[in-house]
């Protein structure tokens, strides 16, 4: 199982990977602009989304893993 | 610059509507739900001061769906029982927040936003005014 997941912030009106500079730093409260539809983005709100898809991903691959080992025992 | 004067309601008043409702009930997205009917058509069109029609509303709900904005929360009618995604909760948050902060703007600060946002219509409204300057100088002077 991978020990390591990326989850990309995506902007929650088109769906596009927010890119800021990089050394950029952001703190609850602040608005991230997407530089393709130029909307602000709440910055709690994308932390939020971006947690959500990685507890499915994890929860995906968790659940594979499991099946794979119950399989093996039951053989 | 201040209040769009509004004709019809957007996909966001919806979502402004969803988070208003949530807020009402003291429930977060995920235990929320709304009907898109005649009753929330109603809602909606008082509040906005808009005429959208209950075929308009749903065309909007479609566009919230095809989003991911908005999601069923059972199996049913494709316009009830509808209740924000993570990523619409996400959505409506962040308009409503920028609507706070525009609101804040002092109304220099407005102008100075507008006028680099517009920036290329200024530049041409500078250039057709220096050519018309220099027109009727160069006029003035063969005449």
């Amino acid at each position: 199982m991978k020990d390591q997941f990326t989850v990309d912030a995506v902007c929650l009106f088109c769906g596009s990977t927010l890119k800021a500079e990089e050394n950029a730093e952001f703190e609850s409260g602040d608005m991230i602009e997407c530089k393709s539809c130029g909307e602000k983005n709440d910055y709690d709100s994308v932390l939020e989304v971006a947690a959500e898809k990685g507890t499915a991903i994890v929860a995906d691959e968790v659940m594979g893993e499991l099946s794979k080992t119950l399989k093996k025992i039951f053989k | 610059m201040g209040k769009e004067k509004k004709n019809e309601l957007s996909e966001f008043d919806l979502l402004a509507e969803c988070l208003a409702q949530m807020e009402q009930q003291g429930i977060n997205h995920k235990l929320m739900s709304i009907n898109f009917d005649h009753k929330t058509l109603q809602e909606l069109n008082h509040q906005s001061g808009t005429n959208t029609t209950l075929e308009e509303l749903h065309k909007l709900v479609d566009k919230c769906l095809a989003n991911s904005w908005l999601e069923h929360t059972v199996m049913g009618a494709k316009y009830n029982e509808l209740s924000l995604t993570a990523t619409g909760f996400g959505a409506a948050k962040s308009r409503r927040r920028r609507a706070e902060v525009l609101g804040q703007l002092s109304t220099t600060k407005r102008m100075s936003d507008y006028v680099v946002d517009h920036r290329g219509l200024f530049m041409v409204f500078g250039f057709l005014l220096a050519l018309a300057s220099f027109t009727l100088t160069i006029w003035r002077y063969l005449k």
